[in-house]
């Protein structure tokens, strides 16, 4: 039985997370690039991520690549996702925009490896806590914007990472305005103060000790811009255009369409390690059979087939000509979130007989075709932090034997008085209804598993939905929840997220209001704790408290995972839940002497 | 002639504007606004109370505003040629129907080559030859045209081409006839045959059933009295009289095609009109959705009229009367 997402990765995903395994699904919102996605070779991890990534100290390794790339090649890839918020990376949200970010720019320090946890230095070669509330960064030498007018490739400075940190804390736009669209600004907010003592050093003191500053700095959005570019394309950035992105990156974007098509360069004075001559991007397929035509023919070089049937028999029928990599879907499906604070979901006995009603592994099969695996509260894309499968499958809602959990489902649903509620409403996210179709199934599930015809579903906008999450309407006098997509997760350590989810002190919990003892104290521990290693003893029992809890106010389901076939001749990065579009920009790499090159057009 | 114009012209002009109401209105109560769906895919349910972002992009798109309010403006608008900004792409809506519009004229000729160059030959011939081999055979295929799914001809012939690698379909560029003539046959030609056989073979049974009716009109049995060789009773006499109706449907057939081949386009990704329609829909990317429809309508509603013009031109008695 593996540890965590990265041995099971190795290990092709044991049998009974990988439920039925064999069956298709779309990749629904899960914004999946495919250019991004690695091959199989996932042998380089020994399953032991997360060290030391934000320990004082720690110096900056030396990014390296798994094998030997050779220097050259177009890579060609279509987006599974073609809409982009803003050009600005401090105010997007969206992940066609964290891949050009990705490309073309540098964060200080970024995820070298999501796979053992490294971080490495980027735009800041190194970084040091010399005590636990200062971080200090040291800027890259040599290092250069894209030769882009108003900045015209000069060299960076501290003031730039500075520039970057300051006004994402202030979260104002140049012409003194408030932005509610600075995303971030609520955890640039333990920033003290950002100074430059010199060109090549960043000083920032935090108001109280964090081990996850790092780990912000490293996320997906914190691409570093030239401020003079950022003065000069803040209020044009919705009118995306290539010379609006002007990064430090290994590639240079010189073309952009909002349809999705875009090509990439290769920057000759990035400073780190790449291959690709450029990487061109077309927009999303509408049909499937046009997609795997493509890729077929080798127009691209990557393919993730929606259908089962089809995935089965493009293995079959080109086996040893191409790899596969699997992955797991970046936003997780929760089977809702409810405010515990008041009737009836206060009753453990009837949010339990839901939480307990919901059979994981059947809405796996029946949404996804069986590419699915089942979620605790921390999702197994964070693995290395949550509890390993052997543990899950002891917690109610999870057993093996499904049948025991149903039966005690409709024992606590009559004790609770469930059946005196009347009608259950279930929210069901328009997008999610539209990708699965899922509300039938979802219905007559829990009406199946409760001994009950009182649930019926409602499809709402997520508007909608996110509204009565934070007015507490999931709950709160009001017998109703809901299923769909549950945020993006966006960090390979899933602390910042339990503590501000639910540590009773932020505002955020409030949505939730479920009251587990011993909960705060563990999380405001967990908060300033700066061993890696101790933190994921941590997390896994802040899991372990919420399960038991039935999910704290928050109730997963899954991660729905994608199959993607690479050409033997491409050789891809690591693959991750996470963006990796920074990993495949340098690592990535074309083998033009791989028998499976020829006849890829040029 | 002129007056008949002029007159058909105005009155064209209310049905605009009731179009342009029907869209605004039709677009602007559809569930799931673009905000929305924004907000959606940044932060599905994040718990985050979304309020003042939701408040800024519609004051960054300018849709703010009361829906009267809104409402004016748009018909002003259209009135002086703005047909507004893509929420999407932030660029002229108009623009955006620009890019498209070479792809989906491009392809829409291509299949009316191909659906006339193959129905009215062939509606002659059945006509000709009624109930012979040749007749029933090709009455049978175009039954198959009517019959069989369009989408799936298309897919067949993808597959076909792609499986049994006959030729490289250029799926990611598009090339247009202008660009790269090859490349682009290559890939026009599958949707344009399997689009222009569905097409044509309404058009077949038409010209057949007419052509029928002609031959047995008293002015063909005198035809064939003075001796005319048989291509002159056809093609001078016959054909010219029983194409008026197939005129009207071939009309109708064009302003069809070049509404948006959607399916085609979508099938074999090309980035013409109707894709773009479909993408705008799909994202609540209203201006271009309105724009688009506006277009297209008007389109439909000026090529009725050309027809009707042509009819009147081709038939001396329509104009008299």
């Amino acid at each position: 039985m593996r540890s965590n997402y990265w041995e099971a990765r190795q290990r092709k995903l044991s049998r009974r997370r990988f439920v039925g395994g064999a069956a298709g699904a779309s990749a629904g919102l899960a914004a999946f690039l495919a250019v991004g996605c690695g091959d199989d070779d996932d042998n380089g991890g020994d399953g032991t991520p997360a060290k030391g990534s934000a320990t004082p100290g720690t110096g900056s390794p030396t990014a390296a690549p798994t094998a030997q790339g050779k220097k050259g090649g177009v890579l060609r890839a279509s987006s599974s996702n073609a809409t982009y918020d803003t050009f600005d990376p401090s105010r997007s949200r969206f992940t066609p925009v964290a891949t050009i970010i990705g490309r073309t720019m540098q964060r200080a320090i970024h995820w070298d490896s999501f796979k053992e946890g490294r971080l490495a230095g980027g735009f800041a070669e190194k970084w040091e806590q010399p005590d636990p509330q200062t971080v200090v960064l040291k800027l890259r030498k040599n290092n250069f914007f894209h030769n882009k007018p108003p900045v015209n490739g000069r060299q960076t400075k501290a003031s730039d990472l500075q520039f970057h940190i300051e006004r994402q804390k202030a979260g104002v736009r140049q012409d003194g305005t408030e932005d509610p669209n600075f995303y971030r600004k609520g955890e640039y907010g333990i920033v003290d103060s950002v100074t430059s003592p010199d060109d090549e050093t960043v000083q920032i003191k935090l108001k109280q000790p964090s081990p996850l500053f790092l780990n912000l700095l490293a996320q997906s959005y914190e691409g570093i811009g030239a401020p003079e570019a950022i003065k000069e394309f803040e209020k044009d950035y919705a009118n995306f255009h290539e010379k609006m992105i002007i990064g430090t990156g290994p590639m240079i974007l010189t073309e952009f369409s909002s349809e999705g098509r875009l090509k990439f360069q290769r920057f000759d004075k990035f400073t780190g390690t790449g291959y690709l001559d450029g990487i061109q991007e077309v927009p999303l397929f509408t049909d499937a059979q046009a997609a795997q035509a493509a890729f077929e023919q080798k127009q691209i070089d990557s393919h993730a087939p929606s259908n089962v049937q089809v995935l089965n028999e493009m293995r079959e029928r080109l086996k040893g000509k191409i790899s596969e990599s699997t992955n797991f879907s970046v936003n997780p499906i929760i089977a809702g979130s409810y405010f515990g604070g008041a009737e009836p979901w206060n009753n453990p006995n009837l949010i339990g007989a839901y939480f307990r009603a919901i059979d994981r592994r059947q809405v796996i099969q029946q949404l996804h075709g069986g590419r699915g695996a089942i979620s605790g509260s921390i999702p197994p894309s964070q693995g290395a932090f949550g509890l390993t499968e052997k543990e899950l499958i002891t917690f109610p809602g999870y057993f093996q034997e499904v049948d025991k959990d149903i039966a005690e489902a409709k024992k606590m649903w009559e004790a609770g008085g469930g059946p005196a509620l009347g009608e259950v409403t279930l929210d069901i996210p328009d997008i999610f209804e539209g990708a699965y179709q899922a509300s039938a199934i979802l219905v007559a599930m829990l009406n199946k598993n409760l001994g009950t015809s009182q649930f019926k579903a409602k499809i709402e906008p997520y508007s909608t939905i996110t509204s009565k999450i934070v007015q507490q309407k999931y709950g709160g006098g009001n017998a109703n929840l809901w299923f769909g997509w549950d945020t993006e997760v966006l960090d390979p350590e899933p602390t910042a997220f339990l503590m501000s989810n639910y540590s009773s002190t932020t505002t955020l919990n409030k949505q939730f209001s479920v009251k587990i003892p011993g909960m705060d104290e563990l999380l405001a521990k967990v908060g300033v704790e700066l061993s890696i290693d101790k933190r994921k003893e941590m997390t896994r029992e802040v899991e372990r408290m919420l399960l038991k809890s039935y999910g704290g106010g928050r109730i997963y389901s899954h991660l729905q995972i994608t199959n993607t076939l690479v050409w033997n001749y491409y050789h891809g990065s690591e693959s991750a839940p996470f963006s990796t579009a920074h990993l495949g920009a340098m690592y990535n790499w074309i083998d033009p002497a791989d028998p499976t090159y020829q006849g890829r057009p040029a | 002639m002129g007056r008949y114009a002029l007159r058909r012209t105005l009155v064209n002009i209310p049905v605009i504007w009731l179009i342009a109401t029907l869209v605004f209105f039709a677009t602007n109560v559809l569930p799931g606004d673009f905000v929305a769906r924004r907000i959606a895919q940044q932060n599905p349910a994040g718990g985050e109370d979304t309020t003042a972002q939701v408040a800024q992009i519609k004051k960054d798109l300018g849709i703010d505003k009361p829906i009267a309010e809104r409402y004016t403006r748009y018909l002003w608008d259209v009135v002086r040629g703005d047909l507004g900004e893509s929420y999407r792409s932030r660029q002229p809506a108009i623009s955006e129907f620009k890019r498209g519009a070479p792809y989906t004229i491009q392809l829409s000729l291509m299949m009316l080559v191909v659906a006339l160059a193959t129905s009215v030959p062939i509606g002659i011939i059945s006509a000709l030859r009624q109930d012979s081999l040749v007749d029933y055979v090709l009455r049978l295929l175009a039954i198959l045209g009517v019959a069989a799914p369009n989408f799936w001809i298309g897919t067949m012939l993808l597959l076909l081409v792609v499986r049994y690698e006959l030729w490289t379909i250029d799926l990611i560029n598009s090339p247009l006839l202008w660009e790269d003539p090859l490349r682009s046959l290559q890939l026009f030609i599958l949707p344009a045959v399997a689009g222009g056989f569905a097409s044509g073979a309404g058009i077949m049974r038409l010209t057949r059933s007419q052509m029928l009716e002609v031959l047995r009109q008293d002015y063909i049995r005198t035809a064939w009295a003075k001796g005319l060789r048989e291509r002159v009773v056809v093609v001078r006499h016959a054909t010219k009289n029983a194409m008026i109706p197939v005129l009207t449907a071939i009309g109708l057939t064009v302003a069809g095609l070049l509404s948006g081949n959607v399916v085609f386009e979508y099938l074999f990704n090309i980035p013409g009109v109707g894709n773009r329609i479909l993408t705008a829909i799909t994202e609540r990317d209203v201006p271009v959705v309105q724009a688009f429809v506006l277009i297209i309508a008007t389109f439909v509603v000026f090529v009725n009229l050309a027809v009707d013009l042509l009819y009147g031109w081709v038939d001396p008695r329509i104009r008299l009367s």
